[in-house]
Order: C-alpha cells, then sequence, then structure tokens
C-alpha cells in the first residue's frame, strides 16, 4: 500500500526542497547574477566607449575641418581680397598710372602667391590688360589689347623678375573683346566679388577659376579687375590633406559640380574639359555622393553613412561668404579614429564572455561538488542505517523468545534475515534422514509478509544442490536458473516466486552441515557475511535441539502405537458407519470424551452428464469409500461415519485420553489425502475435496433405539466441519490451533493467519502439509 | 476561531438592577490606578480588534487566494478527487449557466443599443454602436453582471455546501482522515469558478454584441456586414483591453468562488442559513465590486 | 502493506488536550498502542469519544506532551505529511461524516482515492467485497440522506475497513446497529489485526465487546479524570 501512496508521511520533503535550493538553486542563481552584472558592466562599457569614440570622431573631424576650410579660405582669400585691394589701388590712380599699378601689384602678387595665375583689367571702352606667368620659370607676360588700325592685337611683353623686358611680340586679337567674356558680364549690377565657373587655362593647361570685382574709377570709367586662381594647385592641396588616416576631402558646388580635389584633371579629362559636365562621380566617389546627398538632403553638419559594410563619417562644411555655393565635402572611415576604441571594446566584450565561461564552469564544479557531497553523505547515512538496522536485528533475533526451542517457529529469524539482507525471501532447510531429504522449516516471504514451510526436497531429485551445500561453504548464484547446481532448485521452488539471485549459507552441527539457509534476491554486500554466520550458528543451534526433540518424541509415539495395536478389534457392523471399530459397537450409552480427534472430510458435486458418467462416478465413489475404510482400518480409527458429501472420522472415543488418536487421524487424513487426489486424477476429475480436523471434547454415544446408532457431536466436530468448509484450497486440510499444538512436532503446518468464527471467537487456523 | 469569539465575553457588564458589589469594587478600584502606558496598550488592543475583526475576512481570502494559486501548481495538489471536484463544479457552473449569461447578455445588448440610438442616432454617431458596446457593457457591465449571476447560481450555492459541512462536522470528519478541505474543495472550486468566469463572460459579450448588432441593422442605424461591425469593436479595442477584459472575468470568477467557499468553511456553531446566506451574498458582492472598480481605477 | 514493526503504533505521551478546543479533561494522555493490538476506551459521552478520536488523530490541540503515530510526532509535521499520515486511519465516527453532495459509493472509496494510486476497479472490488460482507447487496450509489440509519452505519464500516488502515479509530458501530454487523464487524477487526494493525473500539458501555473479549490487548475508561486502565475482569 506504501508505494501505491501518492505521498509518504515518513518522508520528509522539506529539508531535501531546502537543500536543493540551498545547493544547487542557490549557486545558480549567484551565478547567473554575477554573470549578469559583468554582462550588463561589459556592455555599458562597450556602449559608453562608442558613444565616446563617436564624439570624439566627430570632434576630431570638426576639427579638421576647420582646418581644411582655414585653409581653403587661405588658398582663395588672395584672389578675393586681392581684387579689393587692386581694385582700390586703381580706382584713385591717375588714369596714366593705371596700367602701371596693375603690373606692378600683378606682378608682385604672382611671384609671391603660387595659385594665383593671372590678373584682369578691363574697362567699359574695352581696354584689357593682363598679366600672366609665361611658361617660361621667372618670366611674367603682360599682354595689353592695342588698337592698329581698326584692327585689334595682343601686345605681349615678357619680363623676368628683375624688371627686364625679355622680348616683345604682337598677335592678332581677332576682335577680343572683354566686354563679353563671362568674368566681365557676371559683375553686371553688383559690387562684390564674383566667380566664374572653372575653365581651362589655355597658357598653362590649368584649371583656373576667375574672381572679378567691378569698380568705378575717378574718371567715371567702370572697371573690372579679375584674378585667376588654379584649381590644380587647390585639389593638390586638397590632395595632401590627409583626414585621419585615409580619409580625404573636396570641394563642389551646390549643384554637385566638381570644383577642387583629388585626380582634378582626370576627372576633367573624363568630362571633355568641360566643367558643366564634371558631376560628382557616384562610381568613383561613393562616399563622397553619400555625404553630398545627405547634404542635400539634411544640410551642412557631420553625417554617419555606410558604405559596402564601412562606416564613414562625411562632413559637409560651407565655404565663407565670397564663394557662397561651394561645399567642402569630407569622409573618412570611422575606424580611422575609433580603432583603438573599438578595439577595445571588443576585448572587454571577450573579456566578459571569458568570464561568463569561466564563473559558469565554476557554478557546475561548485554544484558538482555539492552533489558529491550530498550523495557521500547520503551514503554515509545509509551505512549508518544499515549497521543500526543489523544490530537492531541481530538484537530482535536475541530477544525472541524461546529463540532456541525448537518447539516455536523461527519467525524472527528467518524476518530478520530478509530485512538486513534485502532478500525477497528466506528459507531454512534442515536435512532429514541423513541428508537424503531436506525439509523447508520456515519460509518468510518479504513482499507478502508470509510464513510457511513444510516443503520436502530428496536428494534424488537435486543431487548437485545438496552436494554443492554439503561442501560447507557459503554460495551465492547470480542466475540460479543457469547454474548446474541449483537449476532444479530454480524450478522447483523460485519460480513460482519469480525470484533469480539464490545466496546459500550452509549451517554447520556437529555431524557435519545440517541444513542451510538461502536467500532469494539479496543485496548482500561482503560485510554482511558475517550476519550470516551469526545466524546460521543460531540455526544450528536449534537444528541440535530439533534432533533432540525428535529423537524422544518418537520413542513415545511408537509405544503408544504399539499399545493401541495390542486391542484386538471385532470387524464392523453395517449402517451408516463406513468403518467402526470393535469398542465403538461396544458403546450403548452417550458419555463425554475427553480427547477426540475428528476428521471430516467434505465432497463436492462433481457435475455429471449421462448414464455412462454417473456409472463411472458411482464406481468411483464406491472405490473411495473402500480406500476409506481399509485406511481407517489401518490407522485403527474408531469410526468412519458417512452423511451425504461428508465423512467423519473419529479417534479417541475412550473415556480416557488418548494420545494417538490424532496422530493417527493426522496420517490418516494425510493417507486418504493422497489416495483420492490419485484416484480422482486417475478419473480426471479435480480435487473436489477439503478436509477438517480438529482435536478436543466430545460428547458420543449410542442414541436412539435398538439398534442403536452411534453419534459423536460437540464443539470439536463442528470446529472440524467449520475446517473442512473453509479450507483455503480444495485438497487440502485444514486444522485448528489445538491440532497444531499437538502436532507441531510430527507434522509440517502452513499458518493461514488469524480468523474470528461466530460462537468460536478468533483462532488461528492451519494447514496441514506433511509429515516430517 | 472560537477563542476570539470569547474574547468579547468577559467583559458584559452584570444586570442592572442587581448591582455586584464585588465587580462593582473590582470594576472601580483598578480604574482609578491604572497607568497611563496601560490605558494607552488597551485602547490599542482594542483598535487592533476592531481592524482585525473587520480586515479577517479580507485577509482570509488574500491568503487562500495566493494558497490556491501556489497549491495549483503543484502536481501532488492535482489529485483524482481534487480533479473530479473541479471538473464537476465547473460543469454545473457552466452547464448551468450557458443560458442565463446568454439571455443576460442579450438583454443587456438591447438595452445598451436602444440607449445609444436614443442618445446618439440624430447626430450620426450611432456607427460607434461598437466601440460603446465594448466601452460600456464588456469592460464595465459584463464583469459586474457575470459575477452576480455566478454568485447568485453557484457562488451562494457553494457557500451554502461548505457552510452545512462545516456547522454539521463533515469537514472536521474529512480533516480527520487527512482530506484537507481545502484541497479537496476550496481549490478546485475556485479553480473552476475562475474557467466558468472567463467561458460566460465571453459567452456574455459575444451574446450582446451581436443582439447589439442585430438591434442596430433592424433599426436601421448601421448597414454594415457583421464582419465590418465585429471589426469596428475590435478596433475600438485598445491593447490593454486584450488583457484587461479577460482578466476581469477570470478575477471576478476567482474571487467569487474563493468568498464563496471560505465564507462556507468559515462558518462557526452559531451560524446557521438565516445567517449565512446574507453574509455570503453580501461579501460576494462586495468582491465583485470591489474587483470592477480595482480594474477600472488602473486603467 | 509493509507492517509498521519499529515500535509503538499510537503512542500518547504525557499529552494534555486543550480544553477548549476539544473539552476533553486537561490532565496528560498516556497510552501506547502496539501494532496488531486491539483497545477497547469505554467512554459514556459519545462527543468524548469523538474528541479522543480527534486526538490521536492529532486533531486537538495539545497544552503539552505529543501524540505520536507510526513514530512521527503529529505536532512535527508538514501539513502535505500530516494529511497523508491521517490517510492511514481508518475510522468510524458517530460525527457526520457524509457529504450530501457526493454519491455514497464516492465517499466510500474517496479516502482511498485521495490518497493512494489504486486503481478505481480495485477500490470498487474492494469496497464491493466489503459492503457484502457487511451485509449489503452491494456498493450503495444514493446519496447518503437516502440510505437508513443501519446501512448508514454498514457503509461506514466498509468506508473505515477500505484500504488496508494502519490505525482503526471505531466509534462503536454495534450499539444500536443491526445485530448481524457483529459478525462481519469483528471479522475486519480481526484480519486487520492480523495485518498488523492497531485497533481503538471507543464504545459506550461493556457489554458490546464482552464475546470478543479474548482477542482485547487492553482496556480503558476514559472519564473525567482521564485515560484509566481498567483491569480486565
Amino acid at each position: 500500500m506504501a508505494s501505491e501512496e501518492i505521498i509518504d508521511p515518513t518522508v520528509q520533503h522539506d529539508a531535501s526542497v531546502r537543500r536543493v535550493l540551498l545547493h544547487l538553486v542557490l549557486p545558480f542563481v549567484v551565478t547567473v547574477m554575477a554573470v549578469l552584472a559583468i554582462a550588463l558592466v561589459g556592455i555599458n562599457s562597450y556602449r559608453t566607449t562608442k558613444e565616446g569614440v563617436s564624439t570624439l570622431t566627430h570632434q576630431l573631424m570638426g576639427a579638421v575641418q576647420q582646418y581644411i576650410v582655414q585653409q581653403v579660405t587661405d588658398y582663395i582669400l588672395p584672389a578675393a581680397t586681392g581684387n579689393l585691394i587692386a581694385s582700390g589701388m586703381i580706382e584713385h590712380a591717375p588714369a596714366q598710372v593705371e596700367d602701371k599699378v596693375f603690373y606692378s601689384y600683378g606682378s608682385t602678387m604672382l611671384r609671391k602667391i603660387p595659385q594665383l595665375q593671372s590678373f584682369y583689367l578691363a574697362d567699359d571702352e574695352g581696354h584689357f590688360m593682363l598679366i600672366a606667368r609665361a611658361a617660361q620659370k621667372g618670366v611674367q607676360e603682360h599682354v595689353r589689347l592695342i588698337e592698329k588700325d581698326g584692327h585689334t592685337y595682343f601686345h605681349h611683353a615678357f619680363w623676368d623678375d628683375n624688371g627686364q623686358k625679355i622680348s616683345e611680340t604682337e598677335e592678332d586679337a581677332k576682335g577680343y573683346d572683354p566686354r563679353t567674356r563671362d568674368w566681365y558680364k557676371n559683375t553686371a549690377g553688383t559690387d562684390k566679388v564674383t566667380w566664374t565657373k572653372p575653365h581651362l587655362f589655355p597658357t598653362t593647361s590649368q584649371f583656373v577659376m576667375t574672381s572679378s570685382l567691378r569698380f568705378k574709377t575717378d574718371a567715371g570709367h567702370t572697371m573690372v579687375f579679375a584674378t585667376n586662381i588654379s584649381l590644380n594647385e587647390l585639389s593638390s592641396y586638397l590632395d595632401q590633406i590627409k583626414v585621419g588616416k585615409t580619409g580625404s576631402a573636396m570641394i563642389v558646388d551646390s549643384r554637385g559640380l566638381f570644383i577642387a580635389g583629388k585626380n582634378l584633371t582626370q576627372q576633367a579629362k573624363a568630362a571633355g574639359w568641360d566643367p558643366d559636365k564634371m558631376v560628382l562621380d557616384r562610381n568613383a566617389y561613393p562616399v563622397f555622393a553619400l555625404g553630398y546627398d545627405h547634404y542635400r538632403v539634411r544640410g551642412v553638419g557631420p553625417r554617419h553613412v555606410t558604405w559596402d559594410g564601412t562606416d564613414y563619417i562625411t562632413i559637409a562644411a560651407a565655404l565663407p561668404h565670397y564663394s557662397d555655393s561651394w561645399i567642402l565635402l569630407m569622409a573618412a572611415p570611422e575606424s580611422d579614429f575609433g580603432s583603438f576604441a573599438r578595439q577595445s571594446s571588443h576585448q572587454s566584450l571577450q573579456f566578459l564572455a571569458i568570464i561568463t565561461v569561466f564563473s559558469l564552469v565554476l557554478a557546475g564544479l561548485l554544484v558538482r561538488q555539492v552533489r558529491r557531497t550530498e550523495s557521500s553523505t547520503r551514503l554515509l547515512v545509509k551505512q549508518k542505517e544499515q549497521i543500526q538496522r543489523e544490530s537492531s536485528a541481530v538484537q530482535q533475533v536475541a530477544v525472541a523468545p524461546r529463540l532456541f526451542d525448537p518447539t516455536v517457529e523461527p519467525l524472527s529469524l528467518t524476518e530478520q534475515l530478509t530485512l538486513v539482507t534485502g532478500a525477497r525471501r528466506a528459507t531454512l532447510w534442515r536435512f532429514l534422514h541423513d541428508g537424503a531429504a531436506m525439509v523447508c522449516e520456515d519460509a518468510y516471504d518479504q513482499t507478502q509478509n508470509t510464513h510457511s514451510g513444510g516443503f520436502e526436497m530428496a536428494r534424488t531429485e537435486l543431487g548437485p544442490f545438496f552436494s554443492a551445500i554439503e561442501e560447507g561453504n557459503a554460495f551465492s548464484v547470480e542466475n540460479a536458473a543457469v547454474d548446474p547446481r541449483t537449476t532444479r532448485f530454480e524450478r522447483l521452488t523460485m519460480r513460482e516466486l519469480g525470484t533469480k539471485a539464490l545466496a546459500i549459507c550452509p549451517v554447520h552441527g556437529p555431524h557435519g552441515v545440517e541444513g542451510a539457509i538461502m536467500l532469494e534476491d539479496p543485496h548482500l554486500q561482503p560485510h554482511l557475511l558475517y550476519f550470516l554466520d551469526l545466524m546460521a550458528g543460531v540455526v544450528a543451534l536449534r537444528f541440535a535441539a530439533q534432533a533432540q526433540l525428535l529423537n524422544t518424541q518418537t520413542g513415545k509415539i511408537v509405544d503408544a502405537g504399539e499399545q493401541v495395536a495390542t486391542l484386538d478389534v471385532p470387524a464392523p457392523k453395517s449402517d451408516n458407519m463406513l468403518m467402526k471399530a470393535p469398542e465403538a459397537s461396544a458403546v450403548n450409552s452417550a458419555s463425554i470424551y475427553p480427547s477426540v480427534a475428528v476428521l471430516v472430510i467434505t465432497f463436492s458435486d462433481p457435475v455429471v452428464e449421462g448414464e455412462k458418467e454417473t456409472e463411472a462416478l458411482i464406481e468411483l465413489i464406491n472405490q473411495l469409500a473402500a480406500d476409506v475404510q481399509s485406511v481407517a482400518q489401518e490407522e485403527k480409527l474408531f469410526a468412519v461415519e458417512v452423511a451425504g458429501h461428508r465423512m467423519i472420522c473419529m479417534a479417541g472415543c475412550l473415556p480416557t485420553p488418548d494420545v494417538t488418536a490424532i496422530v493417527r487421524v493426522a496420517d490418516a487424513a494425510l493417507k486418504m489425502r493422497e489416495i483420492f487426489m490419485a484416484s480422482l486424477a486417475a478419473a480426471d476429475l479435480e480435487p473436489v475435496f477439503t478436509m477438517g480436523i480438529d482435536y478436543g471434547p466430545a460428547f458420543g454415544g449410542a442414541v436412539g433405539n435398538e439398534p442403536k446408532v452411534f453419534n459423536l457431536w460437540g464443539q470439536t466436530v463442528s470446529l472440524a466441519e467449520l475446517m473442512a468448509q473453509g479450507a483455503a484450497d480444495p485438497g487440502t486440510i485444514q486444522v485448528t490451533e489445538r491440532v497444531y499444538g499437538v502436532l507441531r512436532d510430527r507434522y509440517l503446518f502452513r499458518s493461514r493467519g488469524s480468523f474470528f468464527a461466530p460462537h468460536l471467537g478468533l483462532g488461528r487456523a492451519y494447514t496441514l502439509a506433511a509429515r516430517r | 476561531m472560537s477563542v476570539s469569539q470569547q474574547t468579547g465575553g468577559p467583559n458584559t457588564t452584570p444586570s442592572d438592577d442587581e448591582p455586584d458589589l464585588i465587580l462593582q469594587t473590582d470594576a472601580h478600584k483598578p480604574a482609578k490606578r491604572i497607568p497611563v502606558h496601560e490605558w494607552i496598550r488597551r485602547k490599542l488592543a482594542w483598535i487592533g480588534r476592531l481592524v482585525r475583526r473587520q480586515a479577517r475576512f479580507f485577509l482570509v481570502v488574500l491568503g487562500a487566494g495566493w494558497g490556491v494559486i501556489f497549491e495549483s501548481f503543484r502536481s501532488h495538489a492535482w489529485r483524482r478527487t481534487v480533479r473530479y471536484e473541479f471538473v464537476t463544479t465547473m460543469n454545473n457552473i457552466i452547464g448551468g449557466g450557458v443560458s442565463a449569461s446568454l439571455f443576460a447578455g442579450m438583454l443587456t445588448g438591447v438595452a445598451a443599443v436602444s440607449q445609444v440610438i436614443y442618445w446618439l442616432g440624430l447626430t450620426g454617431l450611432a456607427k460607434m454602436t461598437g466601440s460603446i458596446l465594448v466601452n460600456v457593457v464588456i469592460r464595465e457591465i459584463a464583469p459586474i453582471l457575470v459575477g452576480i449571476l455566478l454568485l447568485g447560481r453557484n457562488g451562494m450555492l457553494s457557500a451554502t455546501e461548505l457552510g452545512l459541512l462545516t456547522i454539521g462536522g463533515q469537514v472536521r470528519s474529512m480533516q480527520s482522515v487527512g482530506m484537507d478541505p481545502f484541497l479537496m474543495l476550496v481549490l478546485p472550486r475556485t479553480l473552476a469558478f475562475t474557467v466558468a468566469g472567463f467561458t460566460l463572460g465571453i459567452l456574455f459579450s459575444m451574446s450582446s454584441l451581436i443582439t447589439g448588432y442585430v438591434m442596430s441593422r433592424i433599426s436601421g442605424v448601421i448597414t454594415n456586414p457583421i464582419w465590418t461591425f465585429l471589426d469596428d469593436v475590435a478596433a475600438a479595442m485598445s491593447v490593454t483591453d486584450y488583457a484587461v477584459i479577460p482578466l476581469k472575468f477570470i478575477m471576478v470568477g476567482f474571487v467569487v468562488g474563493l468568498g464563496g467557499c471560505l465564507t462556507g468553511l468559515t462558518a462557526t456553531n452559531e451560524d446557521s442559513l438565516r445567517t449565512l446566506l446574507p453574509r455570503g451574498f453580501s461579501r460576494g458582492m462586495l468582491i465583485v465590486m470591489m474587483v470592477s472598480v480595482l480594474f477600472s481605477l488602473d486603467l | 502493506m509493509e507492517t509498521y514493526s519499529a515500535g509503538p503504533l499510537l503512542e500518547l505521551n504525557k499529552a494534555v488536550p486543550s480544553f477548549e478546543d476539544s473539552g476533553l479533561p486537561p490532565v496528560p494522555f498516556n497510552m501506547k498502542l502496539m501494532p496488531g493490538e486491539c483497545m477497547i476506551v469505554e467512554a459514556r459521552d459519545p462527543s468524548r469519544a469523538t474528541m479522543f478520536a480527534d486526538l490521536c488523530s492529532g486533531m486537538v490541540e495539545l497544552e503539552s506532551g505529543q501524540v505520536s503515530f507510526m513514530g512521527l510526532d503529529w505536532a512535527n509535521l508538514q501539513d502535505r505529511e500530516l494529511n497523508a499520515l491521517r490517510g492511514r486511519i481508518g475510522r468510524i465516527t458517530r460525527r457526520a461524516s457524509w457529504a450530501e453532495f457526493m454519491p455514497t459509493h464516492l465517499g466510500i472509496i474517496l479516502q482511498q482515492l485521495h490518497h493512494t494510486t489504486r486503481t478505481l476497479d480495485d477500490l470498487v472490488a474492494e469496497a464491493v467485497r466489503r459492503s457484502e460482507s457487511f451485509g449489503l447487496p452491494g456498493v450503495p450509489t444514493v446519496s447518503p440522506s437516502l440510505l437508513s440509519d443501519t446501512d448508514l452505519t454498514r457503509v461506514s464500516c466498509v468506508r473505515a475497513f477500505m484500504g488496508q488502515p494502519h490505525l482503526l479509530l471505531l466509534e462503536d458501530p454495534l450499539e444500536g446497529g443491526p445485530p448481524e454487523l457483529y459478525t462481519s464487524f469483528l471479522s475486519s477487526i480481526t484480519e486487520a489485526r492480523d495485518r498488523g494493525a492497531g485497533v481503538i473500539w471507543l464504545v459506550r458501555s461493556n457489554a458490546v465487546w464482552q464475546s470478543y473479549r479474548q482477542g482485547i490487548t487492553s482496556t480503558w475508561r476514559l472519564a473525567d479524570d482521564g485515560l484509566v486502565a481498567v483491569r480486565m475482569a
């Protein structure tokens, strides 16, 4: 039932729950929390670093941007401010020195400032002057538009740095009019510096842009002063600038046309030297193009762009006032700035992973250690319990009352044996008839909590098994079915229980091996052998005492039997008696008999169909009756009464107590059973009978008129009847406690338990198995 | 339990017409000598007793509620007997309450829609019938009505059944052979009420929605097909509504079941049906209202 | 069922029950019941007998001392184990113990259903067997309130012996019960004792148990002065 209980109250769960909590959950939770904390800190630092890097990058870019803007401004400034200065100088100079002023200013500037290419001066009357660097180094070319014979010529004069004129040429101007040029026209209506589109300067094959300024001279002429500034120089300058490690910069105008930057010449060539076609090439400068797109959408400022899996920072910055539509674009990979920080955050992430793995491993180890400690503690407790169990078992055996009294069943021995060894069943076997057979003294089945006994095994059946026991050494067999010594034993006794392993401990008496203790399916630990030996010793003592007792008793009973045998008995008469002893006929009055043994046999009706079978059955019954008669005569019973299904056999109907009556009845019962079994089996019938025996005082005597009929009644008879009716199985002999008490030493009994019978109260019933 | 009820006993004053001298002296003398701290202690004790008596049931419900939830996650709790009680009670409540809930839902739907049509019909707002049904009927009225239905049909039955068992001593008999009434009766019944509350609440809502639609369609306020109407209804529900509405039904079922069972189990020998039924009803109503208000406050 | 054999099955060790709680005299109760023993406790007052049975099953608060069953002190047990342990007690009580809303057959097997994993078929088979032995034609399936008083006594007996209880607390079903119950009741007691169960038989008068006297281990009287051993005549 315990296994069927949902909750076993004897097991306290709370301790184990707390233990699991303490030993498993707690370390785990702590580890998880530690890992979480580390992860949190790591991720936080990673984020902070990343943000810092981003900020730093922006700041650096900003600084670089400012620097570049400054540089570009510086680069362009001479052109823009130069215009102002020159125009101011020319404006107030007398008309005749205008050219002087122009040339001296121009030559100075050209000498000092490399990015300036040339200067123009034109007025509203179509006069035009130019100063530029000649192809030859250190030589300047002064050009003036002159009119001769209604035809315009360019007068070229070449001057060296020392102010010496080197040569002079003239060239047809082909109707050149400065007033039609872009640089002149786009100053109309404004007094601010204006710029032309970039164009190729033919003389130096450079890309130039012209800044021009219109002013009025004192003489009332409108003049335009213009400066050509080389974009090649700006480009090579931008080319030189390093933004970060690998970044670069370029200048575009608001329409996305390329102004200056890397590979300006190639760009120009690709665009067929047409500045209008020099748009920002998406294929050549994808990052710049992205940056420009961002600028167009979101205006100036730093932006993050991603191209081809790499993060870039682009900055679009407006260049100062003198070129309102120019934009400085810068682009650099983010990694150029933040690589160190990125590396550090990667490292911290790796570190984090390592710590996590490490702490998990540690936690696992801790848990494992705790569990091992736990299990060893459990083992210790178990061992302690085992020791306690053993000692208590020994004590139980020791305190068992009348332990060495062979008339008391050795119940505690087998019980404790199973308890300590955990065996399914423990049996005590004793050799009989000098080892020709062995009988089971007691067998205790732990699972069913039942004792039984009385089985007998002959040496003829189990030769190898007997000799193995007689060798005198304890042995155990893992699988009794396959071991040659124990196969037959297994088939006979173990198979019904389904046990497999068998341990045998022989019992040594004064005359060699006298029996054995057998344990089925035991959990035998080596240290338990001492316990087995101890028990074997106890059993040996019992066996010795038993042998002694048996010797004396047999003598007594044999004597009694002889006494009875000497009585001379006449043949029975016929009435309802199947058999009647001569002394029964002599009885003619009722009296009380102090010790009557009564055997009641009840038959149940077999199912009969057809005439033939009925005849056969009558024949069988007749045969059985004859058998009963012969047995009764053999055992010298007092009488056998037949009444319907029942047969009542009685013995000991004497006024004085008769000790042998019960023995004779029991023998008769055993013999009858054997005969009945055989006959019924031969007739292919089930054993349809049960037997009951009781022993005690009863009323009996001849009743009625002549011929008087002998009758026996009283509690003994009714109990015997009850025993017969309530027998466990067909073909068994059930006896009362009284019978058991008298015959226990000569016969083998199985206990059936306590029973409550109405009118009789509590009693135990036994099944008579065999003679000892 | 009996001890706490006896605390009031010894303080009862003796009969007025025959003043007992000993009692009088006893009552007067120490009164003058009561130290301040003792006086404060007594007053505090009195306040504490009062509060405890008033809050006792509430605390019992809280504790038992936690117990039900906690135990229901333990495998040992769901034995055959508990499962049997759970299934029986649930079948009882749902099987018996389906028609009542559907009918109540229909009535509520009709009432709500006719109100809406009356108030909003002219302004063309009647197209909002769906959202009004959700916001008024399903979210506010349905939990209360379902709670009252549960309480009246089954909560009171549970309170009476368990109350009679407690008064009769059957509960103690069960305890004496190891059958915990909490595990055997309170846990399965409360959970059955919870499931039933949800089921009946949803049925109630469906029925009121469909009735509302049919009414509006008949009166010509709405011409959309039902799917559009249901879509409107779904659109009118906020994300939290999806959680709060079922939660309300569940909570209402839970507290009605728990309250009923506990009212029954806490009955004393002085109780009878005359005291038990009103107490169970008023407590149940109070709890249903509290749950409804609690959720409405929050959102 | 494994027999409990490690000491007294039930032990009252100077247990002083709380008077407010139980109405039992607040004096120390001392008693030991070994497995397989049958003890008669004579109590005139049926409600006191019920309370004594409650005391044995750990339902009464103690002022001092302890009551232990199968070696476990009731006071030291957690709820779950406490209830499981009580599940090992079979009890016939005079207190109402049949729930109205549960049919009788379910009431009979309820304890086993609750505490064990035995199959329903198994339980029903046992219930039928026991019902028949107690003089019922089968297991009653109507509501307990529809059963006659004698039949209710019978099913109470059936319920008490269901499963294999370790302890039987029997408030005498015989007195006022049907006379034919006697035999089956005593044989059930004997069977249980043979298995190792302890029996406490609470009776109102001596007359009831006289014919079983040979099976009684000890006799006690429960009165205002506590539990007193009575010498068996």
